[in-house]
């Protein structure tokens, strides 16, 4: 998870295979951040949990929130894109975990009265999502081609 | 002579994985390894054995008294940590370099490999089982191919990502459609080229088509095949192929894999991997990514 102010960063994460990667940015505190989350929820191993938050979309999400508010980002301004959430080819449901972390994550945006204004979700393709924090301008890198949220 | 037969010509010409690290793999994967026996091995190896000197010393193992013997720091470390230690320090050595034929960055393949051995345990652990010995070494080998076919998938990139990505064929058949041979035949030729054979080399050979392999190897490439499918969604190492690649049915119902189960063992491998992966770092100050 990463949070940042300064408008010559960008955020990057790599690799997002069932993953989920989301970018939450004001553009008028000029605040955002980013979380890459790899398992849907944190009840199946609070211990580990608590040592990594970040790791489970349930948990990891909340605190990108917290930490982006406490930053000065308001709720009401906040955009949100989404990418990842893949599952192999052909797999009959038998890994799911792509969607569950795409589920979970659907579900905590509706409780905190957030939609996503940009998605790249699911499929097989890998991808690389990067967020400029000068403008909020959110990327996704996948198979040589780049494309805006 | 056609690209395949220039394909296997190279795998056949690259540099030998140390004798003293294949020697060593098989010793600490043994159930019966012997921790003097361990010890006396890498003894041999100046590199791993300061290392794990260094790591018996750490803050974080806390030593009473100094540890200056080998087979102290064994003992002190534990057998399994200290091979994935000497997996790291050896075998890391050889296949840390950009494969930009599969976007690999330096570092991916081993981390994508390290990743892969530790989730072949976790699947047994979840099945209730053990992990026969063989399928550690496997699960680190599965994508040696990589190393010699980046190179050609470089160049061949767009035809194989456009069969692969926009036709819905797996990517290794698009290998194979493309450039004649896949990353699977290749880790095996490459292995063949090393003295390495029986279930190892069969579960390489046949972890994208594990009910392939001679019945006697099976069980070991289904794990192989499996644990690698569970390392792509989780994205470590992960590379231009992504997720593209063909579950095999055979393998899913063999080990029983469900949603809960596939979640357990990417819990299970992504905090190992990290364990591992500070392990190393406090040993041999290994970079970050």
């Amino acid at each position: 998870m990463a949070v940042s102010k300064c408008p010559d960063q960008a955020l990057v994460t790599y690799s997002l295979g069932s993953c989920v990667g989301v970018t939450l940015f004001d553009p008028e505190a000029g605040v955002g951040g980013m979380i890459h989350c790899l398992l849907p929820v944190s009840k199946t191993d609070p211990e580990k949990a608590k040592a990594k938050p970040a790791m489970f979309t349930d948990t990891g999400f909340v605190a990108l929130l917290n930490a982006v508010t406490a930053e000065g980002a308001k709720m009401e301004r906040l955009v949100v894109k989404v990418a990842g959430g893949g599952a192999p080819m052909d797999s009959a449901g038998r890994f799911k975990i792509g969607e569950r972390n795409y589920a979970v994550l659907r579900k905590l945006l509706w409780k905190n009265n957030l939609l996503i204004a940009g998605e790249d979700v699911g499929g097989t393709k890998p991808r690389t999502m990067r967020i400029e924090m000068s403008t909020g301008q959110v990327t996704v890198s996948s198979c040589g081609e780049v494309t805006e949220l | 002579m056609n690209q395949r037969d220039t394909i296997i010509q190279t795998a056949s010409s690259i540099e030998a994985m140390p004798p003293l690290a294949l020697e060593l793999i098989d010793m600490l994967q043994s159930p019966d390894a012997e921790v003097g026996e361990v010890a006396h091995v890498i003894a041999h190896d100046p590199s791993s054995a300061a290392n794990l000197l260094k790591l018996a010393n750490s803050a974080a193992m806390a030593p009473r008294s100094p540890v200056t013997e080998i087979k102290q720091a064994v003992i002190r470390i534990g057998l399994q940590r200290t091979a994935q230690l000497v997996l790291h320090g050896v075998v890391a050595k050889h296949i840390d370099k950009p494969i930009t034929g599969y976007d690999l960055v330096p570092g991916a393949l081993w981390e994508f490999s390290a990743a892969a051995a530790i989730a072949t345990h976790a699947l047994a652990k979840a099945n209730e089982s053990e992990a026969p010995p063989q399928a550690f070494t496997a699960g680190l080998f599965q994508d040696l191919g990589k190393l010699v076919l980046g190179h050609f998938v470089r160049a061949d990139g767009e035809a194989i990502r456009q069969l692969a990505f926009e036709q819905g064929h797996s990517f290794e058949q698009a290998e194979r459609e493309v450039l004649g041979i896949d990353h699977a035949e290749v880790g095996a030729i490459l292995l063949e080229s090393w003295g390495i054979s029986g279930a190892i080399h069969d579960a390489v050979r046949w972890h994208h088509e594990p009910e392939n392999a001679p019945e006697h190897s099976q069980p070991i490439a289904y794990l192989v095949h499996v644990a690698g499918q569970i390392v792509n969604l989780t994205g470590i190492g992960g590379g231009a192929d992504g997720s593209q690649h063909q579950p095999s049915g055979a393998a899913l119902d063999f080990l029983d894999i469900q949603p809960k189960r596939v979640e357990q063992v990417m819990r299970e491998t992504l905090f190992e991997f990290e364990n591992l992966k500070s392990l190393t770092t406090q040993s041999a100050g290994s970079k970050k990514r």
